[in-house]
């Protein structure tokens, strides 16, 4: 069981589905959703900057289509810190997207470690326990 | 002797070859011999009485009374010659010797013994022509002239020979003639002296020294000098021709040089005399009628080449023999293929001097040239000729058609200079100008100006027009008036523009919706399975029922929103158009809102001129002030009371409406690409569903107008309408 996930998703049925199942396979000890993605990654940034490594999360369920910073602005944001995240935070993109175009943006990043589908499924999150 | 008879003497009288008569002292005969029968035919009883004066030749009758002058005071008195009447045999000579005897009374008188020398004067006189001859012929000769002695030594010279050859007559007279030989002649001079010797007269040329050691030729006629058969000596006539030979040598020399410079000229020359025979040819002559010159010089023109007798060429010959004037003429011969030549004629000597160029490659262009001359002025694209510099020679019909240029204001004008203005492409421009520059053929696209100032666009096709060698002759331009093509391909260059940008508008369309929809669709798709997993009956169950309704009304409105989307999009070419009056559409769209902006204390301002209205579609123009309305008040400030300001202003093009607010406002960096696309939003903690500025932009495009956006954030928004003139009343 993972200790921490974030979900960055401006959509709140989609953020309460995604904690829902998460609870059901009790897949981690804490769950937050970022309605803003700007929150999530000051967050992220500041516990990197700090070294204080234990407040980041190990899972970011991160979703592409947002108001004012999208899923990729979050990316690029990161990517100064990517080699330091690398081992410490698995980042999967869940998205309602079909694009191939999508797809194959996301693995140009490192630090992304999967692209997931909504709706996410029980399946996938056994999967990710897995690994 | 005794006293001897009288008839003794009487006989003597008669028979003596001297006439004896007495004459008094006036002249008259008193008595006259009888011999004067036998000398002067005259009887004595004839003479007897008559003056002896009246006898004499008037020319000497002056010598004659001179004498009967003298006498008287003398004894005895010789007369000169004089002349006397004889009576069958004219005038002879006579010499008289007159004594006086007037005192003796048996005479008293003049005895006069008189003799007829007639043969005596005209024998000296022979003798002094002979020396007068001899004289002129050897002392006043112009030339040299001297004697030699058999053995070769001067005997003597003339004066001539001193002023010719400096030497005094002293120092020659005895000297051999060779003292005064050139070595190199010595030789050739001892064969010629022994030939005369001979019998043999000659002419010979002679080196001579003169006194000053300086050699002088010398033209001598030598000749053999007998006397009663036998040789005595040399006579030689000497003229100096050392200038003549100079002379000789000069022209020789200029004849040659002459020669020379005539063989080198490359152009082919040859003179005629006046019977038309060939006196000289160059080589160049020769090689053009493929002869040598010794097989034509002396020849008759005409007979060497009788063709030539039809041709203009005779005519021009016969005209400069008329009238001693030179003439020109070209002309064609068709033997051996096409020949033309340039003739040259100029009066000479009594006959022609004629050179001729062959310009068969020049005058082939100028047909050439001709023939497209002929053919470009009917074109109705331009045609512009230029000589090598780029400077118009010729234009046709066509190129003042086009440019509205008459062929008399662009001769000697440079094209590019002339037709090219401020709009025309450097670029391009300077390609034209490499290209000429490297004598190249080309083509261009370029934008010319008519002499009105009018734009046009034109195809130019330059090709440079060399000759045989190579050297650059013209450059012709065919110009096309291309403007139409240029008009349809801009059109269609905005047709594909459009295209594009309705590709790229669709597929942005496309993407968003798909979007849009797949993702309500994916939170009902997980809700619902998540409902297997939860109990019924417990609120959480009721939440996924919830979640799960939301998410299909979502779907729902975007189904709409595609609805409304499409129908903007298909009205675009149909859409109705009325008279809106701006103002009252203002108000219209503020009504609805009156309540929820009392209740925010908002403050709406409006700068509207009633007079303002266009032609347009009042519905869409509703919808996009409702819109932007909506927006003011839906992203107000937390922090301060809605103010909106809504003006209409005129410009050029139209009008200019625009939405005013001190909301929330955004930064633009982030939103300016984003703002008007469809489900964008930028606003995290309110309700937008990111449709309505798209909604506002495709409508404000579809009535003809432009929106622009100036935002800041905590300080508003202002959306600004352009509305376009088409619209405008």
């Amino acid at each position: 069981m993972y200790s921490k996930v974030f979900i960055v998703d401006d959509d709140e049925i989609s953020v309460f589905l995604t904690e829902t199942l998460l609870e059901i396979v009790q897949f981690t000890q804490s769950c937050i959703g970022f309605s803003c993605a700007t929150h999530a990654i000051a967050e992220i940034i500041s516990a990197v900057t700090d070294k204080a490594y234990q407040k980041l999360p190990d899972i970011i369920f991160l979703d592409l289509n947002m108001p004012h910073m999208s899923g990729w602005d979050f990316l690029d944001r990161l990517l100064p810190y990517e080699e330091e995240l690398l081992s410490k935070c698995q980042i999967y993109i869940l998205t309602s997207s079909v694009d191939q175009v999508d797809m194959d943006k996301a693995q140009k990043y490192k630090v992304v470690s999967g692209f997931l589908q909504k709706p996410l499924d029980e399946e996938i999150i056994k999967r990710i326990s897995n690994s | 002797m005794g006293h001897l008879h009288s008839d003794f003497y009487k006989h003597l009288l008669l028979n003596s070859t001297d006439l004896l008569s007495v004459i008094d002292e006036t002249g008259v005969y008193k008595y006259v011999g009888d011999s004067v029968t036998a000398i002067l035919g005259y009887t004595a009883s004839e003479m007897v009485g008559k003056n002896a004066l009246s006898y004499i030749h008037p020319d000497d009758l002056d010598k004659a009374v001179s004498v009967l002058q003298k006498v008287v005071s003398t004894d005895k008195i010789v007369s000169p010659p004089y002349r006397f009447m004889s009576k069958y045999n004219g005038w002879r000579w006579i010499e008289s010797t007159v004594t006086n005897l007037l005192h003796d009374e048996l005479i008293q008188g003049f005895v006069t013994n008189s003799k007829d020398i007639t043969e005596t004067i005209s024998q000296r006189e022979e003798k002094d022509l002979h020396q007068a001859y001899y004289i002129s012929l050897y002392e006043a000769h112009p030339d040299v002239v001297f004697m030699l002695d058999i053995a070769g030594n001067f005997t003597s010279v003339n004066k001539q020979f001193k002023n010719k050859l400096g030497y005094q007559e002293d120092a020659v007279l005895k000297e051999h003639f060779l003292k005064l030989v050139h070595p190199d002649d010595f030789n050739y001079s001892l064969i010629a002296f022994k030939k005369t010797l001979e019998g043999e007269s000659q002419d010979i040329l002679l080196k001579v020294l003169d006194v000053a050691g300086k050699v002088r030729v010398m033209s001598i006629a030598v000749l053999p000098v007998s006397v009663g058969g036998t040789i005595i000596g040399v006579q030689g006539i000497a003229k100096d021709v050392t200038v003549d030979i100079e002379h000789q040598h000069l022209i020789k020399a200029h004849s040659e040089q002459l020669r020379k410079i005539l063989n080198s000229v490359t152009e082919p020359f040859f003179a005629l005399d006046a019977n038309w025979c060939y006196t000289f040819a160059n080589q160049a002559y020769c090689n053009h009628i493929n002869k040598e010159a010794k097989e034509f010089i002396g020849l008759v023109i005409w007979e060497v080449f009788p063709g030539l007798m039809d041709k203009d060429f005779y005519l021009s010959c016969l005209q400069v023999e008329a009238t001693g004037k030179t003439e020109y003429l070209e002309e064609t011969y068709d033997t051996n293929g096409h020949l033309t030549l340039s003739y040259s004629i100029f009066p000479f000597d009594g006959g022609l001097a004629i050179h001729f160029i062959d310009t068969t490659a020049k005058s082939a262009l100028h047909r050439e040239m001709e023939k497209l001359s002929f053919v470009a002025s009917k074109t109705i694209n331009g045609v512009v000729i230029m000589d090598p510099q780029g400077r118009i020679e010729w234009v046709n019909d066509g190129f003042t058609r086009l440019s509205g240029y008459l062929k008399e204001e662009v001769i000697g004008k440079v094209p590019s200079q002339l037709l090219q203005g401020y709009q025309s492409d450097t670029e391009t421009e300077n390609y034209i100008r490499q290209k000429y520059k490297e004598q190249e053929h080309f083509t261009a696209e370029i934008l010319n100006y008519r002499k009105t100032g009018e734009p046009y666009w034109v195809n130019i096709d330059v090709t440079p027009i060399k000759d045989a060698t190579g050297e650059l002759v013209n450059y012709i331009a065919l110009q096309t008036d291309i403007t139409e093509k240029k008009k349809a391909d801009a059109e269609q260059l905005k047709l594909a523009d459009d295209l594009y940008k309705q590709n790229l508008n669709l597929q942005q369309f496309t993407y968003m919706v798909s979007h849009n929809l797949r993702a309500p669709v994916a939170n009902a798709l997980g809700l619902s399975r998540l409902a297997r997993k939860v109990q019924l009956g417990t609120g959480q169950f009721d939440n996924i029922m919830d979640k799960l309704e939301m998410s299909i009304t979502q779907l729902d409105n975007v189904i709409k929103d595609i609805n409304s989307i499409l129908s903007i999009k298909d009205a675009d070419r149909t859409l109705p158009r009325e008279n809106v009056n701006l103002l009252n559409i203002v108000e219209e769209v503020l009504s609805p809102f009156q309540d929820e902006l009392s209740i925010n204390n908002a403050k709406v301002t409006l700068a509207i001129d009633c007079s303002y209205t266009m032609l347009s579609n009042k519905a869409y123009l509703y919808s996009i002030v409702q819109n932007l309305v909506s927006n003011a008040i839906k992203y107000r400030s937390p922090e301060r009371l809605l103010q909106v300001e809504i003006s209409v202003s005129r410009d050029a093009r139209g009008y200019v409406l625009s939405v005013s607010d001190n909301g929330l406002g955004m930064d633009m960096e982030l939103v300016q690409n984003q703002l008007f696309k469809l489900y964008k939003r930028f606003h995290p903690n309110t309700h937008g569903k990111g449709i309505g500025l798209f909604l506002v932009k495709t409508q404000v495009e579809t009535i003809g107008g432009k929106i622009l956006v100036k935002s800041e954030p905590g300080a508003g928004t202002t959306f600004t309408l352009l509305l376009g003139n088409k619209h405008v009343q």
